[in-house]
């Protein structure tokens, strides 16, 4: 049996991505033909909103699958077994957008249509690109903070956050503190924490400093709402700060300088922690030593570190990807698709909606039978 | 009777006629865009590749075109709508530009 | 970025080298001592710490003691702080427990500077495991395809079911018991609880037992709960913190035992009768399952 072909289109946030895959179900080999990507950026200190993000998946739609095709290099859109699209969860008006134009393209191509789970797109990306079988799954991204493991055709949610997502806690005081969207705010947060720096005064070298934040983790669940606004105060104390020394009066006998990097550092360092802490957590509970960090928040490397230096005192491994994986993209909705048309899952036509609210584990892995 | 009772509570009303040059593409058209169903209960509306049977002067073109009607409680409400479905035509209709399976056949044969 | 970009290679990066399976320790530095009371074995490694099984005064009084070591992960500043503070409050609650008669591990010793605390040995095995024990014999008994019920999931009218919602009501028991006494766990999981078998003579008055064929394999349900880990519990009696422990229980028990999910009710239920203002809680617990379930997921 040839290889089968799928063409992935994910749109649930402020990333339109699009790319052909290639799935052999006898061999179970997968080859990625093209993965194409375009993002949104909003201006500093903004999020994006739904109806721009719409807006701007919509005007880049063609060109983005046209890339996608022309690198895949297939001779026909008729060589593809189905069109697979990010059924949810995410931002309504982004997603359904995205899905007008792969019921579009189906109906063109006459092919099947498949709605997709975008966690279970992120799980199986991540499973087939670091070839970890059965690992605990750590997914963090701008909407989801999950703990996961596989048993009996699901993704089991074992842990996850109580309130607000870990990489909307971190998006969200990348506004506090103004620091540009693009490449995209995480990539800039950590920038700031990894830099050895200088003293406001431009001389003495220091280490950035642990502030004090809360630390928030109930058994394998956590929660950052809290920690984002101790750090929003922190802020705001150092802007204080910043106002005095502007004024030639200097600070209090005792007072350290916040500086950007200490706070960067700080939330980091303490959300990381919990984050690695609820995965080992999961571990012990499920007693799993493979470790897979998936989403967005994936691609950080203090966080890969993190969880590397966790998983080896347990004897496994930790598993991650790379931008180009871990970011939102066409491939994985394309992947998760293509196994699930192979077990005999169609979307049917006039079912083909989205849904902001998707749960992990509402989707039957069919196609998993360990 | 019910037509009455519509026309009294959604007032305000804009048909759109979208002229395709195939009755195969207004087809996908139509039924790319009535899948996702309208959310505001304040608005109506019906999308069809057939003419109104009000119509009688029906000719060999009617059903490359695609009728839509929208009904609202307010202008407001309409023109949110139908702006909303304008954004959505408009994709489908690049799509089917750069897209289509003979489009990409013909530039392909032409590399 | 503004344009598309190019597109990505296709080369993966190369998975991780695995570590050393055969992965050892070195003992915590109280179990070194030349005059460290017999053999420890190291029983579990859970998330904050490693379990050794040793004896305590007597070689014959068996006792845990759980070493925190330093996580390498974690700030040296953080890690102090978290590693002292809950092995502080692990000590402290497990006095007030006893104290207040909920069944718990007395507490033998502790050195927080070492990161270890002593404590009595609990016989049995873990209601995780209890369950699944449980489970996995049903799927034998009733095998895939032969009427096919071993797959599907259990109710608590089903026959042979009455050990099992036997222990969940105890597991509910145990969970009020605790609210009562105005701790709240922090990580409750049917790993964190034991089944302790009941002690000769001393086991319910109306304890029966079976007399079915494997009646020896069904009584290892029976037992009193003890609760244990209590690293992340706090002392308190607001409901939303009670409600949200429930919750935290309510998940892990049906992401860990997805076929035993519908006999969750029965905790509930058991837990409604334990204290006066319980029914409020589980009010409350509809609310923490709905901020779960309408919680915006985007992006």
């Amino acid at each position: 049996m040839a290889p089968l072909y799928a063409l992935g289109c994910e749109g649930s946030a402020n990333k339109l991505g699009i790319g052909v895959i290639s799935h052999d179900p006898e061999t179970n080999k997968t080859k990625i033909l093209s993965n194409i990507r375009h993002t949104f950026v909003s201006p500093p200190g903004t999020g994006f909103l739904p109806k721009d993000t719409a807006a701007h998946h919509r005007a880049h739609f063609v060109s983005v699958a046209r890339e996608a095709l022309k690198v895949a290099g297939l001779a026909s859109p008729k060589d593809l077994s189905c069109i697979c699209y990010t059924r949810g969860p995410g931002m309504g008006a982004p997603l359904t957008s995205v899905a007008v134009a792969a019921r579009t393209l189906s109906l063109l191509w006459g092919l099947d249509l498949v709605g997709v789970n975008h966690c279970v797109g992120h799980i199986e990306m991540g499973r087939v690109i670091t070839g970890a079988d059965n690992p605990v799954v750590l997914y963090v991204s701008g909407g989801n903070t999950q703990v996961i493991a596989y048993a009996e055709q699901r993704y089991r949610i074992f842990g996850e956050t109580l309130d607000i997502a870990v990489g909307n806690c971190i998006d969200r005081f990348a506004r506090t503190l103004a620091i540009p969207n693009d490449p995209f705010p995480g990539y800039n947060v950590e920038q700031l924490a990894k830099k050895a720096f200088f003293e406001p005064d431009g001389t003495t070298k220091r280490e950035p400093v642990l502030l004090d934040l809360p630390y928030a983790v109930k058994g394998m669940d956590c929660s950052f709402s809290g920690i984002l606004g101790a750090a929003d105060l922190l802020a705001a104390q150092m802007r204080k700060q910043d106002a005095l020394l502007a004024s030639g009066a200097t600070l209090k006998e005792g007072e350290e300088r916040i500086t950007p990097e200490d706070l960067c550092f700080t939330l980091q360092e303490t959300v990381f922690a919990m984050l690695v802490e609820i995965t080992e957590r999961a571990m012990a509970h499920v007693g799993s030593k493979q470790v897979l960090v998936v989403g967005g928040v994936g691609c950080n490397e203090r966080l890969q570190e993190m969880m590397g230096l966790m998983a080896r005192d347990r004897g496994g491994s930790v598993y991650a990807t790379d931008e180009r994986f871990c970011i939102d993209n066409g491939i994985m909705i394309g992947l998760a698709g293509l196994l699930a048309w192979e077990t005999g899952f169609r979307t049917p036509f006039e079912d083909s909606t989205c849904t902001q609210r998707f749960r992990t584990d509402e989707v039957h892995i069919k196609w998993r039978t360990d | 009777m019910a037509a009455a009772m519509e026309t009294d509570q959604f007032p305000c009303v804009l048909t759109v006629q979208v002229p395709f040059p195939t009755a195969r593409l207004a087809s996908v058209a139509l039924q790319s865009l009535q899948v996702d169903k309208e959310l505001s209960p304040l608005v109506r509306r019906t999308f069809s590749t057939s003419p109104p049977a009000r119509d009688a002067n029906t000719t060999a073109d009617q059903d490359k075109t695609l009728h839509v009607e929208y009904r609202a409680t307010t202008n407001r409400m309409l023109r949110v709508a139908v702006n909303s479905f304008m954004e959505s035509l408009n994709l489908v209709i690049e799509v089917m530009e750069h897209l289509d399976a003979d489009v990409l056949a013909a530039e392909a044969h032409s590399t | 970025m503004a344009t598309p970009e190019p597109a990505a290679a296709i080369q993966p990066p190369p998975p991780p080298a695995d570590s050393t399976s055969t992965h050892e320790f070195p003992l915590p530095p109280i179990l070194q001592h030349p005059s460290a009371a017999g053999p420890a074995e190291l029983i579990t490694q859970g998330a904050e710490g490693r379990l050794y099984r040793t004896s305590w005064l007597t070689p014959t009084r068996l006792c845990a003691l759980k070493h925190r070591p330093s996580k390498p992960y974690r700030h040296p500043t953080l890690d102090a702080r978290l590693t002292r503070h809950r092995i502080l409050s692990e000590a402290r609650i497990l006095q007030k427990c006893r104290r207040e008669g909920v069944a718990v591990p007395a507490l033998y010793g502790i050195d927080e500077s070492q990161g270890v605390l002593s404590m009595e040995w609990v016989p049995g095995r873990p209601v995780r495991v209890e369950v699944n024990e449980f489970l996995r014999r049903r799927a034998e008994k009733y095998p895939h395809g032969e009427g096919g019920r071993g797959r599907e999931e259990v109710t608590r009218d089903e026959e042979g079911a009455t050990p099992l919602v036997g222990l969940m009501r105890r597991v509910g028991e145990a969970v009020g018991k605790l609210h009562k006494a105005g701790i709240v766990h922090g990580d409750l999981t049917t790993s964190n609880m034991m089944v302790r078998p009941w002690e000769k003579d001393k086991g319910p008055v109306n304890g029966h037992h079976g007399d079915g064929e494997d009646d020896n394999a069904e009584r290892s349900l029976e037992g009193e709960i003890v609760v244990i880990d209590f690293g992340l519990a706090s002392q308190g009696s607001a409901d939303e913190d009670r409600a949200v422990d429930l919750y935290v229980l309510e998940r892990a028990f049906g992401s860990t035992h997805p076929r035993a999910e519908a006999l969750f009710t029965v905790v509930l239920e058991a837990y409604r009768n334990t204290f006066k203002t319980a029914p409020v809680v589980l009010k409350k617990l509809e609310d923490v399952r709905m901020r779960g379930r309408k919680r915006s997921m985007l992006g």
